[in-house]
């Protein structure tokens, strides 16, 4: 654990306050001052981002600090959930993008790095961006899954969706772009190291995420809302996956692959 | 054909959950070959009981296409599953053992995979398996190395200039001027100049101009900068660092370039020939990491690299290596079809339906 004295680290602290004072407000039902609030972390992260992209001189994806400093963005989607898939949790949210900046602001390290060869490709930014936006609606999904867990049925608001049909519409909006990462991956593998496919463990715990996913949509088209607890239990075991692609295989030295620059 | 007529519903939710069976079995696999490493993991999905699982998937899906009129109705689950189908059956005919087979029924000599190792100004045309050397086969051409280089990310280094008059004083003095090597950086300076502007920081000037890297002994970095006089005068020139002969001195100042030190490998590169001398081509290109070269059914990768001592006509000479990956192209086509019906599946059926689906209702309302 390590505080970051400098302009980059007061940022992520920054935003981490906003994100924290908005989850605060808007659980005192001050929900107004509460996405205010919001949307200022939500700027304070985008700077931090923009200054790191100057600092490193390439797009800030390369390592954990930096995929975990993307995650924090989490603004947009919560605003697009709302509006285009009623889809709620804006504290949830707030109180994700707390979490998800907490191993950018006092965990990972963050010094530049210099990309390697293989990571000098155009491939690099959409491969990442769109591993980072799926991840965060999957994550969405899952806090979706557990209220349905937790309480079943749906929200207070009329306004919303019930908490699994919300879950489904979340993998609905993720899926596409969880398939479209691991092809851009595999097609990059197949320039960058000779194999669209290489069995590495980062690749085949993408794969097993992808396939619990798979999973849920074909069990969900055969049993539609029958049995919700057994589609939020793979909602969440979607998410203990992605979790493990992200933290567990770059981190743990059991899985030493191709991918382990990430760490 | 709906799906609640035909075929019997036990049937369909047979298959359904044999589906889930099937891709409970993979996702168990995945784990357990994560486990493994990539390379054990590569065998374990290439042995012949999983052959035969892959096999089942395929003839699983092509099922799932005649059982669920509903896969063929919705053009979405179609792609995604005809392209499930695609990609299996590319990566089959891309596996070692695929390569075995058809070079039995086609009477072929394809290799699957290896390696080649060519010095520079030397021809080579075999493959050779990785980690023990053996000879696998000769590609139908032979691949002839001009030239190998590497770039290097560089520390930061500066420019400084001094009052020639005094040059031995120390910084910081006001006879001394230091800025970082970034192009487009200036330097404001007293009369009768003006300016000093970097244009380019050239880790290896040679005549040529042509940046070619070759630590540690062939290095000659330079700053390519342009001056200016107080009365608008300009003339572009190169500093060198205080090593070299040549201190670049103009109007009682001196020029010199400290450079950054290396912090790492940017990119590699093999310049090389193409000779096919079946089809009588010759054909130049230019191999780096993500940019493999395409020709004659395989791909060429920039994998390594070396220096070494070998004989020549001229005696023994240190020369530098390049280290290929070769892999057969045979199923590639068919892999990428298959991720591009795959993906144009899955945003069908997830997004764009919905998108059209939700504007035709808005304008059927006349928002």
């Amino acid at each position: 654990m390590e505080f970051k004295a400098n302009l980059q680290g007061y940022l992520i602290y920054a935003a981490m306050l906003l994100y924290l004072l908005a989850f605060g407000l808007t659980l005192a039902r001050r929900k107004k001052t509460g996405h205010i609030f919001y949307l200022l972390g939500f700027l304070v992260v985008l700077i931090a981002f923009l200054y790191r992209w100057n600092h490193v001189d390439h797009i800030p994806l390369q390592n954990m600090f930096e995929i975990f400093l993307s995650l924090g963005m989490i603004y947009p989607v919560s605003l697009f959930c709302r509006k285009a898939l009623r889809v709620g949790a804006e504290a949830a949210d707030m109180l994700l993008g707390v979490i998800v900046l907490f191993p950018a602001g006092f965990i990972f390290n963050a010094d530049p790095q210099h990309l390697p060869p293989a990571l000098q490709s155009w491939l690099f930014a959409p491969h990442v961006a769109v591993y980072v936006l799926s991840y965060i609606l999957m994550a969405k999904a899952a806090v979706q899954a557990a209220a349905q867990f937790l309480k079943s049925g749906g929200p207070a608001n009329p306004e919303l969706v019930d908490y699994e049909r919300a879950a489904y519409r979340m993998v609905c909006l993720g899926f596409p772009l969880l398939t479209l990462g691991l092809i851009l991956g595999s097609y990059w593998g197949k320039l960058a190291w000779g194999d669209f496919w290489g069995w590495d463990p980062k690749e085949l715990w993408s794969l097993v995420t992808w396939l619990i996913y798979l999973i849920y949509l074909h069990f969900r088209s055969m049993y539609g809302r029958k049995f919700p607890r057994i589609n939020s239990l793979l909602v969440l075991l979607g998410l203990l996956a992605i979790l493990i692609t992200l933290l567990w295989v770059n981190l743990a030295r059991i899985f030493a692959g191709l991918h382990s620059y990430a760490a | 054909m709906p799906e609640n007529s035909g075929l019997p519903q036990r049937l369909r939710r047979a298959a359904l959950w044999l589906t889930l069976l099937t891709l409970g079995i993979l996702l168990c696999l995945s784990v357990i070959g994560s486990f493994l490493g990539s390379q054990k993991a590569g065998v374990l999905f290439n042995t012949a009981p999983a052959v035969f699982y892959w096999l089942f998937f395929v003839l699983l899906l092509l099922a799932g296409l005649l059982i669920f009129p509903s896969l063929l109705r919705k053009p979405g689950l179609f792609l995604i599953h005809l392209g499930c189908i695609v990609v299996l059956l590319g990566s089959m005919w891309s596996s070692p053992k695929a390569h075995l087979l058809q070079n039995r029924l086609f009477g072929t000599q394809k290799v699957h995979k290896g390696v080649m190792a060519i010095y520079e100004g030397s021809q080579q045309n075999q493959i050779l398996e990785k980690e023990t050397g053996q000879v696998l086969g000769m590609l139908p051409f032979s691949v002839y190395l001009e030239d190998f280089w590497m770039e290097y990310h560089w520390g930061d280094g500066s420019l400084h200039v001094r009052k020639t008059s005094d040059p031995n004083t120390p910084p910081p003095s006001p006879a001394h001027w230091q800025i970082p090597d970034q192009p487009g950086r200036e330097l404001l300076l007293p009369p009768p100049l003006k300016k000093i502007t970097i244009l380019r920081v050239l880790r290896n000037l040679k005549i040529t101009d042509r940046v070619t890297d070759r630590l540690p002994d062939e290095v000659n970095p330079a700053l390519q900068v342009e001056i200016e006089w107080a009365d608008g005068t300009r003339k572009t020139s190169y500093v060198f660092p205080a090593d070299m002969p040549h201190v670049l001195q103009i109007e009682g100042f001196s020029f010199l370039y400290e450079p950054g030190a290396t912090v790492g490998i940017k990119d590699f590169f093999s310049n090389v020939m193409i000779l096919d001398y079946h089809n009588f081509r010759q054909q130049p290109a230019l191999i780096e990491v993500n940019h493999p070269l395409r020709y004659g059914g395989y791909h060429l990768y920039q994998s390594s690299y070396g220096r070494d001592t070998v004989d020549t006509s001229r005696g023994r000479e240190a020369r530098w290596y390049t280290v290929l990956d070769v892999i057969s192209d045979s199923g590639l086509r068919a892999v990428f079809l298959g991720y591009f019906l795959l993906c144009a599946g899955v945003f069908w059926q997830c997004w764009i339906r919905h998108l059209i689906r939700h504007f035709g209702q808005r304008s059927a309302h006349g928002i």
